[in-house]
């Protein structure tokens, strides 16, 4: 990490240190957004105009910052998500709060009306959605790539709020009209396809920084509870546990960052889909051995253990889950062929290039 | 330099790594248009090839990171990560030259004196030298501190008296290194010394322990009274704990584990590709590429770190258990997919291949160091041990 986004990483860090509390949390699900913290992520000016000038490694930090503090807010989806769609397409959002809903081929319909459109995608879950002032809806109408921007209020939703208690909502209108004045064209690196993709690496990194948490809770957890007058740390199976933890976390923190590196390149697809699997493998064991080593405590909402792991669980869902990559991926690996495999693995992609 | 744990720098293959890469490719293609070797997997252990890897020296395959003076054509690490990886990918027959060129010449290379570098070296460059690790006892599994075998002070050199096991190689190695205690047992790691034995010698009996396949690469190598000169000790004397410890890092991260089934991957897409509609081998197929992703992803990362001065080895261990489990999980994913009836003898390569993949599979997380103790040595890293 360069100097800039350490400075920014540790910028972030203390404001949310400062700002976002475990019992803070827990109660702002009420409303669903921590609105404390929301504000103070748009006074230090990485919402809105400041997050669409950010670049792909600067919205990471903060995305990754946000997922190791729990906080209650929409960043990922607003920001690192919305912001750069919108601003990609020339919508004026200022600092509103951005859902977006990447709509793939064969979840719903697109119908052409005049300069707009009509979509019936009645069933689909939008993250989000429910503290969202406008919701940006990225579809295809043929061969044609198209994004419109509507009022959250103009959807019907039903709440849906996820595990870690994020305020999705479920869509409920059987059609939503989208303004011709709202409605913009745009190249495949802005389609559906696209946006989903970010959003998986989005929920990847933020799982990333909620994993790191989950296993220093777990491992200062073992140092400090003692039993049979001995801390469990000093058990060979717990041992073993966090060893494995660690494993896991090592190998998805390296994925990770080799997506976030390839995600406006070439390989994007591939890297992407390998860090939301492999990321999804890790949070699965980390959740696991996490609870396991607590024991009961872990399983209440008095200690902080489950401010990550709902948001694991629910995350690891959310942009697709990784069966749902692994057949992406490997329908892309099996239809290339056998013998195309290890060229696939070693090639080498202009984005790959990284100091 | 120093490195956040758990947070390694992305590794980058510049074009000297991929020109190799295209060299490696070239070579292996003529190879098996040639007909010269019979891809395996597990081809580090498994295949053994003099000839092999004879021409892999000719071709300027082996030992490229180390000096002009030896052989060698100071590359860097990554570049030798690139040629290792194509070789294994390719299911080559490496294991005559492994050991030596892995493990055994970096650390003559780092310890040795002129007369040892310049007598062995240039052999193992040139992939005629087989070598062996003589560390493994009766008694010793992955605990190497506590081996019995002893060298007694003698005229001019040592005598060597004990007996190792698991010696991969042993009765077809030039040299084995011996680690054996030749200070009492004051506290554990002093006190131990590595000599380079040449072989045959006198006083060295070797018996084959067969594996469960029936292959014969394991031994039983008995020293009754060797002598070996002062000249043949590596490194200082009582050092050798120090020598063994700094082999283990670069031992622990390669390709090699992670990559042994690979050939069976690749049939395994190839079974996947008869059914394409057949969603759980899709699923099956994208999870351990997704896998094998992020540990070639380690992988890089950590010869790069080392590249760098630093000394990764939690990193590098992590990187071992996680990938010998992959490697077996290969063969447990394929099994239930596309379900066959595993032969050495098959004529069939996803027969063959899982038979070499399954029956090999026990050693994957025990050679170079139970997982379980790496384990030990992650959470030492954490501050729990």
């Amino acid at each position: 990490m360069n100097h800039t986004l350490t400075m920014l990483a540790d910028a972030v860090q203390r404001m949310l240190a400062d700002t976002v509390s475990h019992r803070g949390t827990i109660a702002a699900e009420q409303a669903g957004i921590d609105r404390a913290a929301w504000d103070q992520l748009t006074e230090l000016g990485v919402v809105g105009e400041g997050a669409a000038a950010m670049s792909l490694a600067e919205l990471a930090v903060v995305v990754e910052a946000v997922g190791a503090a729990a906080a209650l807010v929409p960043y990922a989806d607003s920001e690192a998500l919305g912001r750069w769609l919108a601003h990609a397409v020339g919508f004026d959002t200022g600092t509103k709060v951005l859902a977006v809903a990447p709509i793939t081929s064969g979840q719903g319909q697109v119908r052409r009306t005049g300069g707009g459109a009509q979509l019936s995608i009645k069933g689909m879950a939008i993250a989000w959605a429910g503290v969202a002032d406008q919701v940006l809806l990225s579809f295809r109408d043929g061969d044609q790539c198209l994004v419109g921007l509507v009022d959250a209020g103009a959807i019907e939703l039903a709440p849906s709020p996820s595990m870690a208690g994020e305020p999705h909502g479920i869509v409920r209108s059987a059609l939503i009209e989208v303004d011709a004045a709202q409605l913009r064209e745009v190249g495949p690196a802005h389609g559906p396809q696209a946006v989903l993709q970010r959003g998986a690496l989005c929920r990847s990194i933020q799982m990333l920084g909620a994993m790191t948490r989950a296993n220093a809770l777990t491992l200062q957890y073992a140092r400090d509870r003692k039993q049979f007058r001995r801390p469990l740390s000093d058990f060979q199976v717990i041992q073993s546990y966090l060893a494995a933890m660690a494993g896991e976390l090592c190998a998805a923190a390296g994925i990770v960052q080799v997506a976030i590196d390839a995600a406006e390149g070439e390989g994007a697809f591939e890297a992407i889909a390998a860090a939301k699997i492999r990321v999804g493998q890790a949070a699965r064991q980390i959740t696991q051995m996490g609870h396991q080593v607590h024991g009961a405590i872990g399983f209440t909402q008095e200690y902080p253990l489950n401010l990550w792991t709902r948001r694991l669980w629910s995350w690891r869902e959310e942009y697709g889950n990784e069966a749902q990559w692994a057949a992406e991926l490997g329908a892309q690996v099996v239809a290339q062929g056998a013998d195309a495999l290890w060229p696939g693995l070693t090639q080498q992609t202009e984005a790959a290039s990284h100091e | 330099m120093t490195h956040t744990p758990l947070r390694l720098a992305p590794g980058r293959l510049d074009a000297r790594c991929e020109a190799r890469r295209q060299q490696v490719r070239s070579f292996l293609k003529d190879e098996l248009a040639q007909g010269r070797f019979e891809p395996t997997c597990d081809g580090w252990v498994k295949g053994f090839n003099l000839d092999f890897s004879r021409r892999a020296g000719a071709a300027g395959l082996l030992g490229i990171t180390w000096p002009k003076a030896y052989g060698g054509q100071e590359g860097s690490p990554l570049e030798r990560f690139v040629v290792i990886e194509e070789l294994l990918a390719a299911g080559a027959p490496v294991g005559a030259h492994w050991i030596a060129e892995r493990q055994m010449g970096p650390s003559i290379l780092k310890f040795g004196t002129p007369e040892q570098k310049l007598a062995i070296l240039p052999r193992i460059v040139r992939g005629e030298l087989v070598m062996a690790a003589g560390y493994s006892e009766p008694d010793v599994g992955s605990d190497l501190a506590s081996v019995k075998t002893r060298a007694e002070r003698v005229d001019g050199g040592w005598k060597l008296t004990g007996t190792k096991v698991w010696t991969t190689q042993g009765h077809r190695a030039d040299y084995m290194l011996v680690l054996c205690r030749t200070a009492p047992e004051e506290e554990k790691h002093a006190g131990l010394s590595i000599l380079i034995l040449a072989l045959p010698a006198e006083g060295v009996t070797i018996r084959p322990i067969p594996l469960l396949t029936g292959e014969h690469h394991f031994n039983e190598v008995n020293m009754d009274g060797v002598y070996v000169p002062d000249a043949m000790v590596l490194g200082q004397v009582n050092d050798g704990w120090h020598i063994i410890s700094s082999e283990l890092v670069h031992e622990r991260s390669g390709p090699e584990r992670f990559m042994s089934t690979f050939p069976l991957l690749v049939e395994l897409v190839r079974q996947a590709e008869a059914e394409p509609d057949n969603q759980r081998a899709l699923v099956a197929v994208g999870d351990l590429v997704a896998r094998f992703r992020a540990l070639r992803n380690l992988s890089i990362s950590i010869a790069a770190a080392l590249e760098n001065g630093q000394i990764p080895n939690v990193e590098a261990a992590l990187v071992k258990d996680l990938g010998t489990r992959f490697e077996s999980e290969v063969a447990e994913t394929a099994r239930l997919l596309f379900p066959v009836l595993p032969s050495f003898e098959s004529s069939d390569l996803y027969a063959k291949y899982m038979a070499q993949s399954i029956m090999h599979s026990p050693s994957f997380t025990l050679r170079g160091g139970a997982n379980e103790v790496l384990r030990g040595i992650v959470a030492r890293g954490l501050g729990v041990r």
